[in-house]
């Protein structure tokens, strides 16, 4: 299975989908999930992504039908996924915030170090979370990341480049 | 200067496929427990209750917006029609069809006369018909747009107009007969005239006094007195023939008691005219009317038995009456030519 958001023609998976195809939609999950999911990471903690993630793509189901340009899923989904951590955080702002955690299955220090990462991350500067969360964590390319944001190749290269200098500095990695 | 660790790290954060570069590679590691694996979280719902809803809203949301453009167009078509149906050229001639079966025009200035056999059917401009009975006479005077006048001589008509108040008026030896929005029968004669009102409401107005006659009740108008005062048609026996001689000779007790014995609630509205056309017996007319109808405010019969007329106004507007300025919109089956009959 393809799951490369830029890799391929989705939009007939999209077409398919708006004509009621649920394998298609199926197969566009696949694709675009690990996209949504690094766009959620980038703002959220990590307890709710998954979830979010979830409920990202049950909302689009019920929009998919007004998306009128297919081959511009990628950026739709990524905005839906960012209003919907907008709007997350609007809800969840008077509650205490939950500490970073990690999958149940990692070990106590793993776990520690992905979310510590995750973490320094969140704190970069707004411009270089999204980048970096769908190079490092959804193992997106630059060419990807400039087709699913609609940032210039140019844009993309330079947020890599920034933002994981200071990411590796943040987390005292050496080169 | 050593460029190639920057070029590898370039490199690599740009294409994953390319030569690694071991500190990118190492906070990729340490991300690693926190990437998403879609096939292990699969959508929560089954996908076909998802496709159904979202299919039952989106028809709910098109038959809404069917129902939205339906109500519009209709509002837009029903507006034209109502432009159309009540504009009128200025003098053009109205059709007229004989019971010969012979097609004829009315224009103005010309006088439509049948003989004792003799029945036509008169198409008023756009807003309504005349049927014309026998041994009658009858000038179109003047049809524009909403203003329509003829003079009638003698004969009986029954017109059925569906447009604002005083569109239509006949004037009669007796005094004007106009309409409100309505169906009547109207009888002339050289003496008289009497409407017969079947909706809607009608003025009859001549030198000595006005009169409103309701839906379901008739009323006359003699030369050189007033018109009277309405009478609903289901009387009980007796009381049309009591009001006509109260009319008469309002000093004698005797027709003030028959009214009195055998007024319903809906002869109130009778009552109360007789009452503002300064009965001698308005006080026992208002104590009567009080019993069958009880006035809005308490108090105000006896306000109006000592000549408040605004109780009396207050009174008779609470009766269960159409208001006749805005009567005529509701009684919009008198604009449907299929509800129309001709006279017995």
């Amino acid at each position: 299975m393809n799951t490369s958001p830029a890799a391929g023609d989705h939009v007939e998976l999209v077409l398919a989908a708006q004509g009621g195809d649920r394998e298609a939609y199926g197969q566009l999950y696949c694709r675009f999930a690990r996209a949504v999911h690094a766009v959620l990471l980038a703002r959220l903690p990590r307890a709710h992504v998954d979830d979010l993630v979830q409920d990202v793509f049950l909302h689009a189901m019920t929009k998919l039908r007004e998306l009128r340009e297919p081959s511009a899923f990628g950026g739709w989904i990524c905005t839906l996924a960012r209003r919907r951590a907008a709007d997350h955080y609007r809800r969840s702002a008077s509650e205490v915030p939950m500490p970073e955690t990690v999958a149940h299955e990692a070990s106590p220090e793993v776990a520690a170090e992905a979310a510590a990462a995750i973490a320094a991350i969140q704190e970069l500067p707004e411009a270089y979370r999204e980048t970096l969360a769908m190079r490092l964590i959804a193992g997106m390319s630059g060419p990807e990341i400039a087709t699913i944001t609609g940032l210039t190749p140019d844009s993309v290269r330079v947020n890599l480049h920034r933002g994981f200098r200071l990411l590796r500095e943040r987390l005292g990695v050496t080169s | 200067m050593n460029h190639q660790p920057d070029d590898r790290l370039d490199a690599y954060l740009w294409d994953p496929a390319a030569p690694p570069d071991d500190s990118v590679v190492e906070i990729e590691q340490r991300l690693m427990p926190a990437r998403f694996d879609p096939v292990a979280h699969p959508l929560p719902v089954d996908p076909a209750r998802i496709d159904r809803s979202f299919v039952r809203r989106r028809a709910l949301r098109s038959r809404w917006l069917q129902l939205a453009s339906a109500a519009a167009l209709l509002s837009v078509a029903a507006t034209g029609f109502g432009v159309w149906r009540w504009t009128w050229p200025d003098g053009r001639e109205w059709n007229v069809r004989t019971s010969a079966g012979s097609h004829d025009a009315l224009r103005v200035g010309a006088t439509l006369q049948t003989a004792a056999a003799d029945a036509a059917l008169v198409e008023i401009a756009r807003i309504g018909t005349m049927h014309v009975g026998g041994n009658t006479t009858l000038t179109l005077r003047s049809t524009t747009s909403n203003r329509h006048r003829l003079v009638m001589d003698e004969g009986t008509v029954r017109v059925r107009v569906w447009a604002p108040p005083f569109s239509v008026a006949f004037r009669t030896p007796a005094g004007e007969v106009a309409d409100l929005g309505c169906e009547f029968d109207l009888t002339v004669t050289a003496a008289s005239s009497r409407v017969q009102v079947r909706s809607g409401w009608v003025q009859l107005e001549n030198t000595f006094g006005e009169m409103l006659v309701p839906a379901g009740a008739s009323s006359m108008m003699m030369t050189g007195i007033r018109p009277s005062v309405p009478v609903y048609d289901d009387a009980r026996a007796g009381f049309l023939d009591a009001v006509r001689a109260h009319e008469r000779a309002p000093e004698e007790m005797e027709p003030v008691n028959r009214m009195i014995a055998l007024a319903r609630a809906r002869d109130v509205y009778t009552l109360l005219q007789l009452v503002q056309r300064r009965s001698p017996a308005a006080a026992q007319l208002l104590r009567r009317a009080a019993q069958l109808f009880p006035p809005p405010q308490e108090g105000d019969a006896d306000r109006a038995a000592s000549g408040d007329w605004r109780a009396l106004d207050r009174w008779r507007m609470a009766l269960p009456l159409p208001s006749p300025k805005k009567a005529w919109l509701w009684n919009w089956r008198d604009g449907l030519p299929w509800f129309s009959k001709p006279p017995r």
